[in-house]
């Protein structure tokens, strides 16, 4: 009941919230738009997807309208996980330092009511509401391609859960900074800076990180900082070739499990120790 | 049998850049506190009376000794059901009414539904918040946000309730509302723990006072026994005095002023006080009043936190 009551109240709390309003806002526009827009047309070189009329691409032979629709929701969900993870983050990353406010810790922590509940209730809270997010947008396209195209990719309906996936990696990053600074800039800037460098880097290594030198020491540390840390990219590029029809990679999927549960026993373990 | 027992508690927290500078917030700190009691800690700012309560509540770790509440060790979350608290400064979120606050903490504190759908109205009405229940609480004055607070605090019906400044920002009405109720819960056989810097109030409802000073408890008594050292009596008398009085008496008191038929001494203790009676007596002089004239508690928390400095 306890937890229920908190994740509720996150929930609400983050309804709040403008940046969740605008992705919010963003989708909606994007299932708008598809639904009011997009087409087939048929024509002697093949059948081509039109939005507004428009063709997207190249008309393809009809045996191969299903692999375009593919292409055009791979192309949405890296979008959505973009979306996800800079609007998620900046409305969802002041959630702990808010919460470990001097005048407000105080009532919660003298509650019925564990420490790892409480920060538990708010990061499964959090992960709710984006998992609600993307399952919405997700949802929505899925259902407009299926009953205006007649394409049913259900490997598309897996996207939702491995974006919340992503989030909760990149979260659980969030919550710790947010433990030990009390603040939500700095862990803002840096799951900005991991998602869109570090993770970018350590992914596309053998292409980057790999060319500054040929020490085989260097190479295994870049490899270690790769398996330990959450490989959100890969994860992401999985997720797409999935909803290409190609077979998921399940090594990414296992290793963000995991490491997002040790960031969380660390976050559980830091703020139980901590005085407020 | 005690509510809240602390034993030896003392909590030192670390400063500095490289965490060398000790700060000792609460030092050997031994405190039982009956069941249904007023019980008042005092001291200046940083005494460790916050800190205190919070190491009660488990919000801060002591470093050292050991605290039970309601029988059972700190820390104990099944305890806190139990328990209210109204810290300082207290905050909620922005977009909350003042009944949804209520409700929430009431949800947290394990309170069932339909008690809570009993209990709200009756403690808002309680606080005089009735009125403005449905508005959100970032409209909410001060003393607004104290009345919410102490409902809030009030929401598990709680055994033991703690109270951090709960008069803070409160009008002088409001403020005598607070302490009625207050009287109310004691009557009701809850113990109220109160840190207050208001020490007319203090004195007004409390059973017990702790002094606190720099992390040490420098007493604990009723506020008969705090105020009454160092008490002084006046003294209406008929006749002359004789020139040598003042220089007689002076052996048993400590202070002593002569206004014409009046005599304000203070003596430290009762059989100087009589050694000064009878040396009057000895003189023929007819003694017709004698009052007690007692201290304020302000007075005798000022001289003990002074005795303290200088030792």
């Amino acid at each position: 009941m306890i937890l229920f009551a908190l994740v509720r109240h996150t929930i609400r709390e983050l309804l709040f919230r403008v940046t969740l309003l605008i992705l919010t806002g963003i989708s909606t526009l994007i299932i708008i738009v598809i639904l009011l827009s997009i087409s087939s047309a048929e024509s002697a070189d093949g059948v081509a997807i039109t939005l507004f009329s428009q063709p997207i691409g190249l008309p393809v032979p009809i045996d191969q309208l299903e692999q375009a629709v593919h292409f055009v929701q791979r192309s949405l969900t890296g979008g959505l996980y973009t979306g996800i993870v800079l609007f998620g983050i900046i409305a969802t990353a002041g959630l702990i330092p808010e919460t470990m406010e001097k005048g407000l810790i105080d009532i919660y922590l003298s509650k019925p009511l564990a420490r790892w509940q409480l920060v538990l209730g708010r990061i499964l809270g959090a992960v709710t509401i984006i998992f609600a997010n993307a399952l919405y947008f997700v949802g929505f396209i899925w259902l407009i391609f299926g009953l205006k195209l007649g394409i049913w990719n259900l490997n598309f309906l897996l996207a939702p859960v491995l974006l919340t996936l992503v989030f909760l990696c990149l979260y659980t990053i969030s919550v710790l900074l947010g433990i030990l600074v009390r603040n939500a800039v700095v862990p803002i800037l840096c799951v900005l800076f991991y998602q869109v460098v570090v993770a970018g880097f350590l992914e596309n290594r053998e292409y980057s990180l790999y060319l500054l030198s040929e020490n085989v020491v260097y190479r295994t540390i870049v490899d270690g900082f790769y398996y330990a840390l959450p490989q959100t990219r890969a994860l992401q590029l999985s997720n797409e070739q999935f909803i290409v029809h190609q077979s998921l990679m399940w090594g990414p999927v296992a290793q963000s499990i995991v490491v997002s549960c040790v960031l969380l026993g660390a976050c559980l373990w830091i703020f139980q120790r901590k005085d407020f | 049998m005690p509510v809240i027992e602390a034993l030896e508690l003392s909590k030192t927290y670390t400063s500095g850049f490289r965490k060398h500078r000790n700060v000792h917030a609460v030092s050997n700190l031994s405190v039982s506190i009956e069941s249904g009691q007023i019980f008042s800690l005092l001291g200046p700012n940083g005494a460790g009376k916050t800190t205190f309560i919070k190491i009660l509540l488990s919000i801060v770790h002591p470093s050292q000794g050991s605290a039970s509440i309601l029988g059972c060790a700190v820390p104990n979350v099944k305890t806190r059901e139990r328990v209210g608290y109204l810290p300082e400064n207290h905050k909620y979120p922005g977009y909350f009414t003042g009944e949804q606050v209520v409700r929430f903490f009431g949800e947290l504190s394990k309170v069932p539904k339909k008690i809570l759908d009993e209990r709200i109205p009756d403690l808002l009405h309680m606080v005089g918040l009735t009125e403005w229940r449905s508005m959100k609480v970032k409209k909410y004055s001060k003393g607004m946000l104290q009345r919410v607070g102490l409902a809030q605090a009030l929401i598990n019906d709680p055994d033991i309730l703690f109270l951090d400044e709960p008069t803070d920002g409160v009008d002088p009405v409001g403020r005598k509302e607070i302490r009625e109720v207050l009287k109310g819960l004691k009557y009701q056989g809850k113990t109220i723990f109160l840190n207050s810097h208001l020490l007319s109030e203090v004195e007004m409802i409390s059973d017990q006072v702790a002094i606190l000073d720099r992390g040490k408890l420098v007493r604990v008594g009723t506020v008969e026994e705090l105020t009454a050292q160092g008490s002084s009596f006046e003294i209406a008398v008929e006749g002359s005095l004789p020139s040598t009085f003042i220089d007689e008496a002076s052996a048993h008191v400590l202070k002593m002023c002569v206004r014409g038929q009046t005599i304000s001494l203070q003596s430290s203790t009762t059989a100087d006080l009589n050694a000064t009676l009878d040396l009057l007596r000895k003189h023929g002089v007819l003694i017709t009043s004698m009052t007690r004239v007692r201290r304020s508690l302000e007075d005798s928390f000022i001289d003990l936190l002074k005795q303290g400095a200088q030792h």
